[in-house]
Formats: structure tokens, C-alpha cells, sequence
């Protein structure tokens, strides 16, 4: 009779464990379903490529187009990525090949702490402390050196205020570093000591074994840590939100103000008063979540395949 | 000559790297500095103890900020930790075996970096417009939702480092599953799994994405979850995106005792993971 109770407690606890587990997917398939279902009237109304490429994006004449947005996403990412991605890389070989071993922890919490300090303190520390800064001495002296280029310097043309696409870009590119950082040093660990031993066995230098024999092995889980930042860098908000201005068109300098997808969420998604308004921004979202959906899972796959070697 | 070469380009690109580390930890400090200087000069007792004061009226506060923040945080608690932890229970128990788990471990990896404003969106559609207003369950749901994911995976993982045999040592005395991992595997587990919800509830505090446009904000000391609630970090973005100088002085206030709050929760947690996991 105990037994038989037992066996009863056990199944309604199995019962309820899978429940709460398949939540997850219920979650992830209900975002979906749902984002797309609230931006079907735009897509119906706008079309895809119609939504995707138009310029416009008019509340008044309830006319809306995305390209602004997400050139504005795209620009922001790519360069905190190329910003952040070869520093990152920089850390994780300090941390695994040259720090003594008691700074090792030290600067891996830093730059893990890097991580934890929340969006939005980010963003009011760029625009009451970062913009200044950038407005008054380093946007100025990019113009005067850079800017003097020819080709490279329409990228730095444009008033230098601060609340610009380069803030915004350097901002999110400290933000990115430690996600780059933690998943490059874990896999730099995973390099086999017999490779780099043979390696400096017929004489390689440390960074001879560092950009012949580590890098090269730990290539894919190094790739796997570059997606998963760039999977956070899109969909950063409020840090972004500070610095960027809000401004709908097409960037020419990255010294102009714009919009990225998550920012106009942010900032017109209570003032949205009609439906196809409203509709137009679920759009942004369902856009912005496939985008960062998929990015992420390819990011998840190298870095499976990377654990699996 | 040429060993000579390749020495100095190797002690060049080793002290790059050192540059870069120096550059992470530049900005930190930079950072926690920043927030200091101006946060210190904030904190005073009608910080805590007074409610928002009409612009140029000496005395404000932030009371409704701080008590609507901790009510959310609490409810998403209460929310995303127990499914969390039973999920992820599933995942390394019950489960282990099924391809199904692998496929809700990988989703929830990628669930953790979805951007929080989607999740925000998503509760828009399902909660606030159906009832139509903006009331605190919908922010304590958007963030329990947020914590799900990440209490899932460390709890699966903590339980995945319990060895087997213990487990078979349990069943050996006639133990039932459930008593199994309720009394031995929950109990060698339990460190790792404290540690797993520190961080997210470190985490979630931070949101402010999600908390726009469902719990919103709300200028009166309110207790009422179905109804608008502040929070302190929409306050912060209304605050120093407004044009008062005491706003922002009240916003860093605000901004130091969140981060105060997070930094010290992330490293409790990761010095009670390495004491418990060390060597």
C-alpha cells in the first residue's frame, strides 16, 4: 500500500517536472506565434520586401518601412564586433597563456563583472559621461587625422555631438567583450597541452603556439563565441536607446544619429495609438527575433561541434 | 638573427594581448567609478523614504521605485525560479535519456541571449492588451519568463555533476525517484543551484527592456500588481532622459544602488561556486 503511494507521488512529480520543462518550448513557439500573428496586418499590408527596403516611416499617413531600423542594427553590431571580437581574442590568450596564475581569476571575474553590470547603466553612464568625451575630444581628432582621408573619411564627416551610431558602437562593443572572452578562453583550454608541448618542443615562440597551434584547434568555438555576441548586440536596448537619438534615416557618417530596431521598440511602442502602427512594430520585433534566433543557434551548433571534437 | 626576429615579434603580440586586458579592465573601472562618483552624492534618506516630488521641489524620492522593483523582482522569482528548477530537474532526471531533453537544453541556451525586449512585446500581446492596461504581473511574468532559461540550465547542470552512484546507493534502500532527487540529489546539488538563481535574479534586476511596456511605470507609492507599478530601472531611463537636474541626480542614485546590488550578487555567487567546486 506504501509502495503503491509512492509509485503515485513519483508520477505527479514526473508529471510536473516535464511540464515545467516543456514550458520552454511552449515559450519559444509561443513568441514566435504570437509576434507573428500581431505583425500579420503590416505584412499583409506592406509585404515583405516592401516593409524590409522602404525608407519611410510616417505614424501620420500610417505609411512604415524598416530600413532605417535595421541598417541602423546592422552598422551598430558590426562595428562593436569588429571592435570587440580581436580584443576579446586578446584577453582569453592573456588569460590562458601569459597571466601568473593569481591575476588569472582576477581578471576573469573583471571581465566577467563587464557582463553583469546591467544595459541601463551602460547607457546613462554613455550619455552623461561617454558622449561628452566623445563630442569634445576623440570625435574631433577622428575627423582631423582619419577624416582627412579620402574614401575613409565620408565615415567621419557630420557635426561630432556624441549621440551618435559611434558611441553606440563602442558602447556595445564593451558590452560584447566578456560573452567573446569567456567562450574563446574555454576553448582555448580545451587545446590538447601534447599539441603545444610538440610545438614548442622544435622551438615555436609563445606566439608562434598561440597562432599556429591554439587558435587554428579552437577555431570553431571561438566562431560559436563571436555569434553569441553578435546575437546580444542585436537585440541590446536601453544601452543603445541613450546614445543613439531615435532618428529615422539612413546613416551616411558614423557620427549621425539613428534608430536600430530595439531602440524604436523601445521608444514608440507605448505611443503606437493605431493598429497597423502597432502592427508595424511587431513587425521590427519578428524580424529582429528571427534574426537573432537563428544567429544564436548557429552560434550553439559550432559550439557543439566544438565540444564534440 | 632571425630567432631574434621572431622573439621580439612574439613578446610584442604577448604585450598586445596584455594592452587588452588592460583595456577590459579600464572600462570597468571606468565604469563602477563613474557610477560611484555621481551615485554617492544622490544617496540620501529622502532617496528611500520619499515618494517623487513635482520638478524644482526640493526633497523627492524614489519610495515608489524602490518598493515597486522589489515586488516585481520577488513575483518573477517566485515564477521563473520553481519552474526553472523543476525543468531543469526533468532535464537531468526523469528525462536524461530523451532526444526531447538535448532539444529543450539547446533551446533554452539560445533562449537565455533572446533580446529581453522581445520577451516584453510578447507579454504585451498575451497580457496587457487582452486586459487592457499595464499592470505589475505582466512585468513580474516578463522577467519570470527571462529567468526560466538560465535557473533551467545551471539546475541541470548541478544535478548532472551528482554522481550516479550515489543515486543507486538511494534506490538501493527502496527509495522511490522522487525521494531520490528531492533528499540526496537536491541536497549535493543545493549550492550550485542557490548559486544558478543568485545570478539570475542578479540578472533580471537589471531589465529594463522588458518592464516598458508591461509593468510601464507609475509616479504613486502603489502595492497594487494589477495595476502600473515603478520600477527603478524604467525610472532611470525616464529620469535621465528628462531635462531636471535632480532627476538625473536621483537617476544615478538609483543606477549606483542597482549596480551595488548586482556586482555584490555576482560575486557571492561565484565565490559559493568556487567554494563548493573547487579543485
Amino acid at each position: 500500500m506504501k509502495k503503491q503511494r509512492g509509485k503515485f507521488t513519483d508520477i505527479v512529480f514526473l508529471f510536473i517536472t516535464a511540464i515545467t520543462a516543456f514550458s520552454v518550448i511552449a515559450i519559444s513557439v509561443g513568441i514566435f506565434i504570437v509576434l507573428f500573428k500581431e505583425s500579420l496586418p503590416a505584412i499583409t499590408k506592406f509585404g515583405i520586401g516592401g516593409f524590409i527596403f522602404s525608407t519611410e516611416w510616417n505614424p501620420v499617413q500610417e505609411i512604415f518601412g524598416a530600413a532605417p531600423a535595421l541598417i541602423g542594427t546592422l552598422i551598430t553590431s558590426f562595428f562593436a564586433l569588429l571592435l570587440a571580437v580581436p580584443i576579446a581574442i586578446g584577453i582569453a590568450i592573456f588569460i590562458t597563456e601569459i597571466a601568473p596564475s593569481f591575476l588569472k581569476g582576477v581578471i576573469g571575474t573583471a571581465i566577467e563583472l563587464l557582463a553583469a553590470i546591467p544595459s541601463i547603466i551602460y547607457g546613462m553612464w554613455g550619455l552623461f559621461t561617454l558622449a561628452p568625451i566623445m563630442s569634445h575630444d576623440i570625435e574631433p581628432f577622428l575627423q582631423s587625422t582619419i577624416g582627412k582621408l579620402p574614401l575613409f573619411g565620408k565615415l567621419f564627416e557630420g557635426t561630432p555631438l556624441g549621440v551618435d551610431l559611434f558611441t553606440a558602437s563602442i558602447i556595445l562593443s564593451i558590452m560584447i567583450i566578456p560573452f567573446t572572452a569567456s567562450i574563446a578562453r574555454d576553448s582555448f583550454n580545451l587545446t590538447p597541452s601534447v599539441l603545444k608541448e610538440s610545438a614548442y618542443a622544435i622551438g615555436a615562440t609563445k606566439w608562434e603556439v598561440v597562432k599556429d597551434v591554439v587558435l587554428p584547434y579552437s577555431k570553431l568555438g571561438v566562431l560559436g563565441g563571436v555569434g553569441l555576441s553578435l546575437g546580444r548586440a542585436l537585440g541590446e536596448t536601453m544601452a543603445v536607446a541613450f546614445v543613439l537619438g531615435n532618428l529615422n534615416q539612413i546613416p551616411t557618417s558614423l557620427f549621425d544619429a539613428a534608430a536600430t530596431v530595439t531602440v524604436k521598440l523601445a521608444n514608440e511602442f507605448t505611443e503606437a495609438d493605431k493598429d497597423i502602427y502597432l502592427s508595424s512594430l511587431y513587425y521590427l520585433a519578428f524580424l529582429l527575433f528571427i534574426m537573432s534566433f537563428t544567429i544564436l543557434a548557429l552560434a550553439k551548433i559550432f559550439l557543439m561541434k566544438a565540444e564534440r571534437k | 638573427m632571425i630567432l631574434k626576429k621572431r622573439k621580439v615579434i612574439s613578446s610584442l603580440a604577448l604585450f598586445v594581448c596584455f594592452l587588452t586586458a588592460l583595456w577590459g579592465i579600464f572600462w570597468l573601472s571606468f565604469i563602477i567609478i563613474d557610477v560611484l562618483r555621481h551615485g554617492i552624492t544622490a544617496i540620501n534618506p529622502s532617496l528611500f523614504l520619499n515618494d517623487p516630488a513635482p520638478p524644482g521641489e526640493e526633497g523627492g524620492g524614489l519610495r515608489n521605485a524602490f518598493v515597486g522593483h522589489l515586488l516585481i523582482t520577488v513575483f518573477a522569482t517566485l515564477i521563473g525560479v520553481p519552474v526553472g528548477v523543476l525543468g531543469g530537474t526533468f532535464l537531468a532526471e526523469y528525462g536524461r535519456k530523451y532526444n526531447i531533453s538535448k532539444v529543450i537544453s539547446t533551446l533554452a541556451d539560445i533562449m537565455v541571449s533572446v533580446p529581453a525586449i522581445i520577451i516584453g512585446a510578447f507579454i504585451y500581446a498575451i497580457i496587457v492588451k487582452p486586459l487592457g492596461h499595464f499592470s505589475g504581473w505582466a512585468g513580474a511574468i516578463a522577467l519570470g519568463i527571462i529567468m526560466i532559461p538560465t535557473v533551467l540550465r545551471t539546475t541541470e547542470n548541478m544535478l548532472s555533476l551528482i554522481p550516479w552512484t550515489l543515486r543507486e546507493a538511494a534506490f538501493a534502500l527502496g527509495a522511490p525517484y522522487y525521494k531520490v532527487i528531492i533528499q540526496v540529489v537536491y541536497r549535493g546539488a543545493a549550492t550550485g543551484i542557490l548559486t544558478g538563481i543568485i545570478l539570475a535574479i542578479a540578472r533580471v534586476t537589471g531589465e529594463a527592456a522588458p518592464l516598458l511596456f508591461t509593468a510601464f511605470n507609475n509616479n504613486y507609492f502603489s502595492l497594487d500588481m494589477s495595476q502600473p507599478i515603478a520600477s527603478l530601472t524604467v525610472t532611470i531611463f525616464q529620469y535621465a532622459m528628462g531635462p531636471y537636474e535632480e532627476w538625473h541626480a536621483q537617476a544615478w542614485g538609483a543606477a549606483l544602488m542597482i549596480t551595488v546590488f548586482i556586482l555584490f550578487a555576482t560575486i557571492t555567487g561565484r565565490l559559493l561556486i568556487k567554494r563548493r567546486y573547487k579543485g
